[in-house]
């Protein structure tokens, strides 16, 4: 039985496919088009996921997608709309995504379809492995829930209450996103990320923004908040009351907007505590399940898990909406077979297209490129690399499946040394060209997390944060505030990149690498060896490593990083060139 | 607001709604919102950039400094700065500003017309002219003014606008209009003859031209320069322009218009012109001469048999029609009925109006323009940048002597004397003229789609060769190219040393997009190159069988052959759009077929049989048996049923219609059926719903053919 998961029309678009129960396939359509946060129906991921499963049209039982379009209309209407406005309200048709799904991917069977955080709950608990969980969600905004309590048990979920659009934790974290100066859907990050530089400064102003209860009520005060606008979703009264103007994008980052970013997590972190709390006091079970954007928020998450107030916390790789595509499918797949698909907790996110070495040496031949060739010696690449990470070099790593969600696991990541003082900022200016205060996170071998980390569980996808108790000096991946993120790696789930670290362990006594995405500022994460290659030339970048070839940067020809260069400037959406006006969609030219 | 979603959630009541919305948005075209804008730009009293040059001040002396940023590689390159004021030196100084075609697109920045005026000038007078090339390549109308405007801070003598090839752009029928655009489309479609489409077309890209030439009058009334515009010209007899039918609406028309239309390609194939052009003739009559297929045969067969005149008329239709829309390939050029408009609308005012229709029908003495005249559709030779620049040199050198153009018998300086002193410096360029063939080669491959599917390639096969007779360094340049397209397919063309080996010995930046835009197999022109390879003993055979190699292994795992990398013709588009996601799944999630034939490229390296698996769809197709037809190099191989929904066909291709290279597949559908006028219907009632159309009838859609070993 073949189910394909789709969610769209938002942001970060993504398919997934779930085979006889196994989930085979997970791919966002950024990662294809490298257009970042794509949004449109996943066209080319959903031919990925064809191809990965080895299956045609006529082999998809049924196709899930991961919201209830005519639910979420109105609200979309109650949040008010401007007739007479250039907006043509393409929104308006809740027809489309099954209409595009059966004209544009061609697909002429069942589709399912499932409330936003249905999806979300599905994408989470389905894929915990636990046989019962109280399960919590929370985002901006879906249909009309942007809070759910629920629970699961066996095949059965149960969304028992919900707080309701527009109020909205995840949107109230948003809306200071914007006030920040960030990019809404990808800037909270971000924010998280500047909190610890901060003071809670602004906590008791933040907190006359909404009423939180302990029956799971949550309310913002209309008066600060309107998400009917165009580019800010905060009204003259927010700004009055923060008492400073919102930062302009891109311009300095001063000490009261680090303050308020710090607030804004404080204040988060209340919220969710008095939510979980009612969570808990309505659903008997030891295990929490939790989905939804603000579930990206791994400083929370840490902290929930330190609670104990559940013995166990499950938070799926792509907590986001690019998740819901798997649990739109899981869902489905219950649906058509009275079963869950699966009882084991998903260990592993290398869901995404592999590229073989002699797809690789065949285009290294082709680029006319110089490379060292490790062919049928990994151990002795692994030593190589492993010599040039202790040497302060930068690694660009790209080896088997690609990931899914929105970390690099040791598919496609640049990897360096955790030590070297100097790692951080060189990175975060030369590298990845983005801004100074972003941290890095480690990975770090599980059974060294002890010696080095307050971890008491594993922590495979990177969505939980804790202090740094190594003796070792780690500079490059401790934030400001003793904290990071780490990946804990086993040997089963990604056996060449524990060798690695287990090597790079070996040589220096250190058991933890720099592991960040591979990918510049404003990209996606690399897909392609050809990505890779791009990106390694537009970047600084000190080492390649593409299967079982390594090319270091001064084996590149001179020319090549202008080309690169230039190949990446060539990457945007479809745009008429007399007009330069926008298109969502490119427009095949037939003859 | 829950009642009005569930409204909402009918589809009629969407359609209903949609059409509110288009008839509550509908203002006219016109208007001259666009004058304002431009008009108080021309209030500024700070410098302002001019296209990519930026205002700079270096100890009190201004010049606009050429920067690398945005669209810079679209504007002229050589020129790297220009100072405010011209030298005291120069008699006149001359701003030339245009398109592509005023950009002397191919032969930029060796020649183009730009240099023609100068060396015209100056082989006239021993005065000095300073000649700026201010020309953008796919320079929009709104640009054009602004650019217009900006060129007063250099206080030209003379400013020579050369553009109107790029207005169709925004008037074209097209999905994605928006509210405004669709209203006008309304009538044409609700009738459900969308042949009709084409009149409202022309409509619209009249009254756009409109606002576009009241806002050129309102600038040209504020300069101080004497302003000269050039009407552009096509090119008549080498250029094809193969664009499907939409439905027309009535039953069995558009059946019977693709069976004449199979019909006149034989009779083209075989020749016999008379009577391709008498099916061509009943194709017009169905068609109502709106398309620009019908015209083309007709024009074909009348010129094939010598009968220019007549032939003439119908050349002018396919220019005038070729771009009604947005879906089918565009190709720059002016429409006769925006000619006229052109000249009604400045004349009045004091532009000098030249219409290259009239100065290259003087010069040929024929009225069908070819390639003396153009390499493609609108650009020209080097012969033909002196011939549309002799007379704006004959204008200036009187208006300067201060001479009345209107007095003939006065006229001290001629265009066709201008032109016979005229020289193309070809001797001094040789390698450059000899890239400017290689690049103009590609593109008559990529681009010139012939109407009856028959590739010729003598043309390219031709300028090819001329290229390497100029400078044998082509060959190199030839080799990079089929080793930079082997590179990923060639999505790694930069980056790979051959591309950049290719981009340091281009004439222009844009070169490079001219040969990168084909991302598909490319088997005639890595043919055609192979061959003039081999020809001068350079290994043709060798690269091509290491090209074909790259493709074969994937056979392997299975090839989709309906992947936008192996249709045939897929290069056939003119980069309009910048896309980085062009000729993939994103803008052709599945085949869909808009012609009886389809035709794939299959690519193998040793001569084995190879199994197959297509699965199509015909979604009209309600009742009765539907066969297609697999051709594999003009042999059929095997019939396969076809229904309305998805279905797997599996069958063999034996080894014997196979040959080691490139293989041509060939589907070839069953008739249209359907009723036409609830087909149009139905694209009518999803056009007011906005939702995308097939405007075009669909003979048939392959999800996935894949070939293995």
């Amino acid at each position: 039985m073949n189910i394909i998961g789709i969610s769209a029309y938002f942001h970060d678009s993504s398919c997934a496919l779930i085979q006889d129960g196994k989930l085979v396939a997970a791919i966002s359509e950024e990662r294809l088009s490298r257009i970042k946060n794509d949004a449109r129906l996943p066209i080319r991921a959903f031919r990925e996921c064809l191809r990965l499963g080895q299956i045609d049209i006529t082999d998809i039982d049924c196709i899930a997608y991961y919201e209830d379009p005519y639910k979420k209309l109105s609200r979309q209407l109650s949040s008010g709309f401007d007739v007479s406005s250039d907006d043509e309200m393409s929104w308006i048709d809740c027809h489309k995504p099954f209409r595009e799904i059966k004209d544009i991917l061609g697909y002429e069977g069942k589709i399912s379809y499932y409330e936003h955080h249905a999806s979300h709950a599905a994408a989470t608990f389905f894929f915990s492995g636990f046989d019962d969980a109280a399960i919590f969600i929370s985002d901006g905004v879906g249909e009309w829930a942007t809070t759910s309590y629920g629970q699961g048990h066996g095949s059965r979920l149960e969304l028992f209450n919900e707080v309701k659009y527009p109020n909205s934790v995840g949107l109230l974290y948003s809306t200071i996103t914007n006030f920040l100066g960030f990019k809404v859907l990808n800037g909270e990050y971000k924010v998280m990320g500047l909190a610890p530089y901060g003071k809670p400064a602004y906590v008791d102003m933040l907190e006359k923004l909404f009423v939180v209860s302990s029956d799971g009520y949550f309310e913002l005060d209309s008066r600060y908040f309107d998400f009917g606008q165009i580019s800010r979703m905060y009204t003259d009264d927010l700004i009055s009351l923060i008492g400073f103007s919102p930062r302009i994008p891109e311009s300095e980052l001063l000490e009261a907007h680090i303050d308020l970013a710090r607030s804004l997590q404080v204040v988060l972190e209340k919220i969710l505590f008095v939510q979980l709390t009612y969570l808990k006091s309505e659903v008997d079970s030891e295990n929490l399940c939790m989905s939804g954007g603000v579930a990206l928020n791994c400083v929370a998450n840490s902290k929930i898990r330190k609670s104990n107030m559940f013995r166990d916390l499950f938070i799926p790789p792509a907590a986001g909406d690019a998740g819901s595509a798997l649990g739109a499918a899981a869902l489905a797949h219950i649906d058509l077979t009275g079963e869950r698909h699966c009882n084991k907790r998903l260990k592993q996110t290398y869901l995404g297209p592999s590229y073989d070495d002699g797809k690789i040496i065949e285009l290294l031949a082709a680029l006319e490129l110089d490379y060292l060739s490790f062919s049928n010696a990994q151990e002795k690449l692994i030593e190589t690399v492993v010599n040039r990470i202790d040497n302060g070099k930068v690694v660009g790593w790209f080896q088997g499946r690609m990931e899914f969600g929105p970390r690099a696991l040791g598919s496609r990541s640049i990897l360096a040394d955790p030590r070297d003082p100097s790692m951080r900022a060189r990175l975060n200016e030369l590298v990845k060209k983005r801004e100074g205060f972003r941290p890095f996170a480690p990975a770090i071998l599980n059974e060294h997390v002890a010696k080095h980390m307050e971890l008491d569980s594993s922590s495979p996808f990177m969505l939980e944060t804790c202090q740094v108790s190594s003796s070792l000096d780690l500079p490059a991946i401790t934030h400001v505030d003793g904290s990071c993120r780490p990946q804990t790696v086993e040997r089963e789930q990604n056996p060449l990149f524990y060798a690695l670290i287990q090597a790079f362990y070996d040589k220096t006594g250190c058991p933890i690498l720099v592991n960040t995405s591979f990918n510049v500022r404003g990209e996606p994460i690399v897909c392609t060896p050809l990505d890779a290659l791009r990106c390694f030339g537009n970047s600084n970048i000190d080492v390649l490593v593409l299967g079982s070839y390594l090319i270091d940067r001064v084996m590149l020809p001179s020319a090549f990083k202008s080309m690169a260069e230039l190949e990446m400037d060539a990457i945007q959406p479809s745009c008429d060139v007399f007009s330069w006006s926008v298109k969502s969609d490119g427009v095949y030219s037939f003859v | 607001m829950d009642n009005l979603a569930k409204f909402l959630i009918e589809k009629n009541n969407l359609t209903i709604l949609r059409k509110f919305q288009i008839l509550a948005s509908h203002r006219s075209w016109g208007g001259n919102a666009h004058s304002a804008g431009v008009m108080n730009s021309l209030s500024c009293d700070n410098c302002q950039p001019i296209g990519t040059w930026y205002p700079q001040n270096k100890e009190g002396t201004i010049s606009f400094v050429r920067q690398n940023v945005d669209d810079w590689m679209f504007w002229e390159v050589s020129r790297n700065s220009i100072t405010k004021e011209k030298a005291s030196d120069v008699r006149a100084r001359i701003c030339l500003i245009g398109e592509s075609a005023a950009a002397g697109m191919f032969y930029t920045p060796h020649f183009s017309p730009s240099k023609a005026l100068e060396n015209q000038l100056s082989s006239i007078s021993e005065d000095k002219y300073d000649v700026i090339d201010l020309t953008r390549n796919s320079i929009g109308a709104q640009m054009l003014n602004a650019t217009f405007v900006s060129s007063f801070q250099l206080k030209p003598d003379y400013i020579v606008i050369f553009a109107g090839n790029n207005w169709f752009s925004e008037a074209q029928f097209r999905n994605d209009l928006d509210f405004v655009g669709r209203h006008d489309y309304m009538g044409a479609i609700e009738d459900a003859n969308l042949s009709n489409i084409a009149d409202v077309y022309q409509k619209n890209l009249k009254n756009k031209v409109k606002t576009i030439l009241a806002d050129l009058k309102a600038i040209a009334e504020r300069s101080q320069a004497k302003v000269i515009f050039l009407i552009p010209a096509s090119n008549y007899l080498e250029w094809n322009h193969k664009a499907p039918i939409p439905w027309l609406g009535e039953s069995g028309l558009t059946s019977r218009w693709h069976t004449l239309y199979r019909a006149a390609c034989d009779l083209l194939n075989k020749k016999n012109f008379n009577q391709s052009m008498q099916i061509g003739l009943e194709m017009f009559s169905l068609d109502g001469g709106k398309q620009v297929v019908s015209n083309r045969i007709i024009a074909i067969s009348l010129i094939e048999l010598q009968r220019y005149d007549e032939a003439y008329r119908y050349c002018v239709n396919v220019i005038d029609y070729c771009n009604t829309y947005n879906e089918v390939t565009s190709q720059p050029n002016m429409p006769s009925f925006l000619k006229k408009l052109v000249i009604d609308e400045l004349d009045s005012c004091d532009i000098n109006i030249l219409n290259l229709e009239e100065i290259f029908t003087e010069s040929l003495e024929t009225k069908i323009f070819d390639g003396r005249l153009f390499i493609d559709y609108c650009h020209m030779t080097p012969h033909g940048f002196n011939v549309a620049m002799a007379p704006v040199v004959e204008i200036i050198l009187h208006h300067m002597d201060g001479d009345n153009l209107n007095d003939v018998k006065r006229r001290k300086y001629n265009w066709k004397s201008i032109l016979k002193n005229s020289t193309v410096p070809i001797d001094k360029n040789k390698l450059n003229f000899a890239i400017s063939n290689f690049y103009i080669g590609l593109y008559l491959i990529h681009m010139n789609h012939p109407i009856t599917d028959t590739y010729n390639v003598e043309k390219s096969m031709r300028l090819f060769r001329e290229a390497v007779e100029l400078s044998d360094e082509v060959l190199d340049i030839m080799q990079d190219y089929i080793k930079a397209k082997s590179c990923d397919f060639g999505n790694g063309f930069l980056l790979s040393k051959a591309g950049q080996r290719i981009f340091d010995a281009s004439n222009s930046p844009l070169d490079i997009p001219v040969a990168r835009f084909a991302q598909g197999v490319d088997p005639y022109v890595v043919s055609s190159l192979c061959t003039v390879l081999d020809e001068k003993n350079r290994n043709g055979s060798e690269l091509l069988s290491s090209y074909v190699k790259h493709y074969a292994r994937l056979l392997d795992g299975g090839v989709d052959i309906s992947e936008p990398l192996y249709i045939e013709g897929i290069t056939a588009v003119i980069r309009l759009k910048v896309d980085s996601e062009i000729n993939t799944r994103r803008n052709l999630p599945y085949f869909k077929s808009r012609w009886e034939k389809s035709y794939f490229t299959l690519v193998i390296d040793d001569n084995a049989s190879l199994k197959a698996a297509i699965i199509c769809r015909q979604k009209n197709i309600t009742s009765g048996n539907f066969y297609v037809a697999i051709e594999v190099n003009g042999y059929q191989i095997e019939t396969i049923i076809i229904t309305e929904h998805w279905k797997k066909s599996e069958f063999l291709i034996d080894r014997k219609y196979l040959h080691v290279g490139f293989n041509r597949v060939a589907v070839h559908w069953p008739r249209l059926t359907g009723n036409e006028r609830t087909a149009a219907e139905v694209v009518a009632r999803n056009y007011f719903t906005a939702i995308d159309v097939d405007i075009f009838p669909v003979f048939g859609e392959i999800f996935s053919f894949y070939v293995n070993k």
